[in-house]
């Protein structure tokens, strides 16, 4: 046994490849030389503050005389007194020397106490690496044998347990106090202050949980106190501007503190300390303060501020939600400024008609403008678009006087679409076409914007009053966009009716030069369906008309036999020449308007009843015509009594005394059909709410009532029907048998197959 | 009419009275109409509602039928007709009990009970 032992001593000394051959070390001679050579020589050195650099000579026989102790074989073997030796001494320097000193300092206040635990913490940090470095074996093979804390972390316990903890209070108390001032604007030290946030963070050897429950928290504590008091002191004195102004530079200074001198794990909590007491506590009054709030600052289109103002409370949760309804409000009451002043318009005497232009453009250049600055202040945030889609859902379904802002809407595109309207170059007449559609996405009534369009792009077309071909086309595309192609169906048709007819035309002018007719002849052939329906009077026409349209409708029916023509003589245009005296004139006028004048030709005299009998047409059309031809600025048939009504017993002949400066001159005459059909409109919408339900119950088969109109509702896209006329509705489906109530629950509908 | 006083449909259950009291509407029907003159509606309704139903509620509907002027009431439906009687039952109190929003009553009954309000 003794003859193995000595063999695995033997072995050890081998793999460590120094072998000690000289006499035993005792321990109280080994430990008194490296005391003496080491220990006190380093703590003086640290005391006096000279340089704690060691001899290389000196420190290897300290580490030799080390290592030698701890290798001799047992009971010499002195591993155990020396990590325990080692740790006294550092104990006993901290106790006896390093703590008084700190004591000392801190009665005398927080700059100096900081001072002095800085250069003691560095002190320390020395003293350890030296510590690591004499008693290296140590660490090598006592530490792990034992499993004991190594030399780095049994050091740091005890500055730790011994000073740290003494301290740390006054030391937090004194940083808060240099914060502080920082923050009033005195200069600190602060690279004392980050050295000492740097103890803290290091004397948990690897967590930070001291740093956090002994500097963070009271420093969070001690900054929502400061910005409290701040707050308190901005949201009394200052504008609303200025107090952003101040919350954002003091966010911005916290943010830098911890940058410069704080553990960046501490700016999240920090800040959010900040912006709950300096913005989230004080957003509403900020919002509604009476000369320089929210509405203030729009009125005043303060881009800057609202922009500052928006950049600070999108930093807390659900910060903007108050600020964006402020901006809707505040949107609306713009547009009932717009709706006041038509209204205070139309009650001063101002005729009521479909054509407000100064209405519409005041409503698109509003719009126009909050969009930019959603864009430019409110970074085109979801939330303020759709404030400013709800401010003008609310807006563009207001009604003031007869007509809806549908209607007016509509007026506005013709006159930008129609040639003489308004004088607009192409990048213009663009630009007000996209905002128009714009404002068209904000209306309930979408199908009665589309009927009245429809009727009006009907008359532009008939009657060649389109300005420009693509940017009809580049509207409807626009409609199509937004609504679907069911939408934009029939005007689309109208416009590939007009293409087809100029390839008819072309084809018909050479058939028509094989007969000889005295008048240049076209037609124009509409799909029904597509167009508006039109007045049809069965017009009596002069034989040559007569000729020409049965040839026509002989080589329509040759080429579409299964097509029946329909002649719309309320529609049409024709030229005239007409010779008063020695001057020859060119009337262009209406079908209507040629055929009566035919009738009159060669000074023959004629009663209203006469022409009425002669034409086949009723008052209704008949007055109108007249008025036109013997009332309006060009007279060019008279009218006995002259006067500016057409009665039944007036009579009517050429006007020989008749001139006028121009050669061509063109006689309007009034529209003989309303605008729009309303009652088409609301025709189509009870179609659509019963094709709806139907179609809805035919796929869910049972659903309660409440679902149903639901259902419906958001099916509809061109209109909102109320519940009542959705409700009479389905009971007419009940009446037909498509639906039936359920028996057990009278709430519930089945569908009838 | 004549013969309605000698039958007692006193004793029937709510669902047989229920089909008694549609079988009487449609029994009374004209040709191929489906639905009836409002006049006509109202003497069979008082007819055969009378031992059933709570004389007032008839007698203010029968008014209320009298007096509107809404065009699309001058002839009644037979959803209408049955839809009364379950309202009858259901609907005790026309202020507490009725719920415009969450029911699916005919707006005939919807109307009648607004007329209501405004007496």
């Amino acid at each position: 046994f003794v003859i193995n032992f000595t063999t695995w001593i033997k072995i050890e000394t081998k793999v460590e490849g120094m072998a000690y051959s000289g006499p035993i070390i005792q321990l109280e001679d080994g430990w008194k030389e490296i005391q003496e050579k080491a220990i006190d020589v380093l703590q003086d050195r640290l005391n006096n503050r000279l340089t704690s650099k060691f001899d290389q000579k000196i420190y290897i026989s300290i580490y030799t005389k080390c290592y030698d102790m701890c290798t001799q074989r047992s009971p010499y073997n002195w591993s155990k007194d020396l990590y325990e030796r080692q740790g006294d001494s550092v104990q006993t320097y901290l106790t006896n020397t390093v703590l008084p000193a700190l004591r000392i300092k801190s009665e005398q206040g927080g700059t100096m106490l900081l001072t002095e635990l800085l250069l003691r913490w560095s002190n320390h940090q020395i003293m350890t690496k030296w510590m690591k470095k004499f008693f290296a074996y140590l660490d090598r093979y006592h530490v792990v044998h034992h499993t004991v804390p190594n030399l780095s972390e049994a050091c740091l316990k005890r500055f730790k347990e011994n000073i740290y903890d003494e301290m740390r209070g006054n030391a937090t108390a004194a940083i808060l106090d240099l914060v502080n001032q920082d923050r009033e604007g005195n200069i600190i030290n602060k690279d004392l202050v980050k050295g000492i946030v740097q103890l803290y963070e290091a004397v948990d050897f690897g967590s930070l949980d001291s740093y956090k429950s002994d500097l963070e928290q009271p420093l969070i504590d001690a900054t929502r106190n400061y910005y409290a008091n701040k707050g308190e002191n901005w949201i009394a004195s200052l504008s609303t501007p200025e107090y952003l102004l101040k919350a954002e530079h003091a966010l911005n200074e916290e943010k830098n503190r911890v940058a410069t001198y704080l553990n960046p794990s501490s700016e999240r909590m920090l800040l959010s300390v900040c912006e709950e007491e300096l913005l989230q506590k004080v957003q509403m009054v900020l919002l509604e303060k009476k000369c320089s709030g929210c509405h203030v600052l729009l009125v005043n289109g303060k881009s800057q501020d609202l922009r500052r103002m928006f950049n600070l409370f999108s930093r807390l949760e659900k910060g903007l939600h108050p600020m964006a309804s402020v901006v809707e409000q505040f949107i609306v009451s713009r547009g009932n400024d717009i709706i006041d002043q038509r209204r205070a318009r139309l009650e001063s005497g101002e005729k009521d008609k479909n054509d407000d232009p100064s209405f519409v453009k005041a409503l698109l250049a509003l719009h126009d403008k909050y969009l930019a600055v959603i864009k430019s202040d409110f970074s085109g945030h979801s939330l303020f678009q759709k404030a400013l889609k709800d401010a003008f859902v609310e807006i563009v379904n207001k009604k003031v006087g007869m007509y809806t802002t549908a209607e007016l809407m509509s007026t506005f595109a013709d006159r930008v679409l129609r040639s003489g309207g308004e004088k607009l170059n192409e990048t213009e007449v663009e630009d007000n076409l996209d905002h128009i559609v714009q404002l068209f996405s904000y209306l309930t009534d979408k199908d009665l914007f589309a009927e009245i369009y429809r009727n009006q792009l009907a008359k532009r077309l008939l009657n060649q009053r389109s300005a420009s071909d693509d940017a009809e086309k580049a509207m409807i595309a626009k409609l199509k966009m937004q609504c679907g192609t069911h939408f934009t169906s029939k005007m689309e048709g109208m416009l590939s009716d007009l293409a087809v007819g100029v390839d008819q035309r072309t084809e018909f002018q050479s058939r028509m030069q094989e007969h000889s007719t005295r008048m240049d002849y076209s037609v124009q052939v509409l799909t029904t369906g597509f167009w508006p329906t039109y007045k049809s009077p069965d017009l009596v026409l002069p034989q040559e008309m007569n000729k020409c349209m049965d040839i026509f409708t002989a080589w329509h029916n040759g080429k579409h036999g299964n097509r029946r023509l329909s002649w719309m003589y309320s529609l049409g245009n024709a030229t005239v020449k007409a010779t008063f005296g020695k001057k020859s004139y060119d009337l262009q006028v209406t079908t209507l308007q040629a055929v009566a004048l035919n009738v009159l030709n060669n000074g023959k005299t004629m009663s209203f009843k006469e022409l009425a009998t002669a034409l086949n047409l009723e008052e209704t059309i008949l007055k109108p015509l007249m008025h036109s031809l013997s009332c309006g600025r060009y007279k060019v048939i008279s009218k006995i009594p002259q006067s500016n009504r057409i009665n039944t017993t007036d009579k009517f002949v050429a006007n020989s005394k008749f001139s006028s400066n121009n050669r061509r001159i063109r006689i309007p005459m009034a529209s003989l059909d309303a605008s729009h059909n309303n009652e088409r409109v609301q025709e189509d919408r009870t179609i659509a709410i019963e094709a709806a339900a139907v179609r809805i119950m035919k796929a869910r088969k049972t659903m309660q009532h409440q679902q149903l109109q639901a259902e419906i509702m958001s099916q509809l896209a061109f209109f909102k029907p109320n519940p009542r006329d959705i409700k009479r509705r389905i009971e007419v489906l009940i009446d037909r048998d498509y639906l039936a109530r359920s028996e057990s629950n009278s709430n519930v509908y089945n569908y009838q197959a | 009419k004549a013969l309605l006083p000698a039958l007692d449909p006193g004793f029937l259950e709510h669902s047989d009275f229920r089909d008694f009291y549609k079988f009487c509407f449609k029994f009374n029907l004209h040709g191929t109409h489906k639905t009836h003159e409002k006049d006509l509606a109202i003497n069979l309704m008082e007819m055969v509602l009378k031992e059933r139903i709570d004389k007032e509620r008839i007698e203010t509907f029968c008014s209320f039928l009298k007096t509107t002027k809404d065009p699309t009431y001058e002839r009644m439906t037979l959803d209408q007709w049955s839809s009364f009687l379950e309202f009858c039952v259901e609907v005790k109190d026309l202020k507490k009990d009725y719920d415009e929003e969450n029911s699916a009553w005919p707006t005939l009954i919807d109307d009648y009970v607004e007329y209501m309000e405004n007496q």
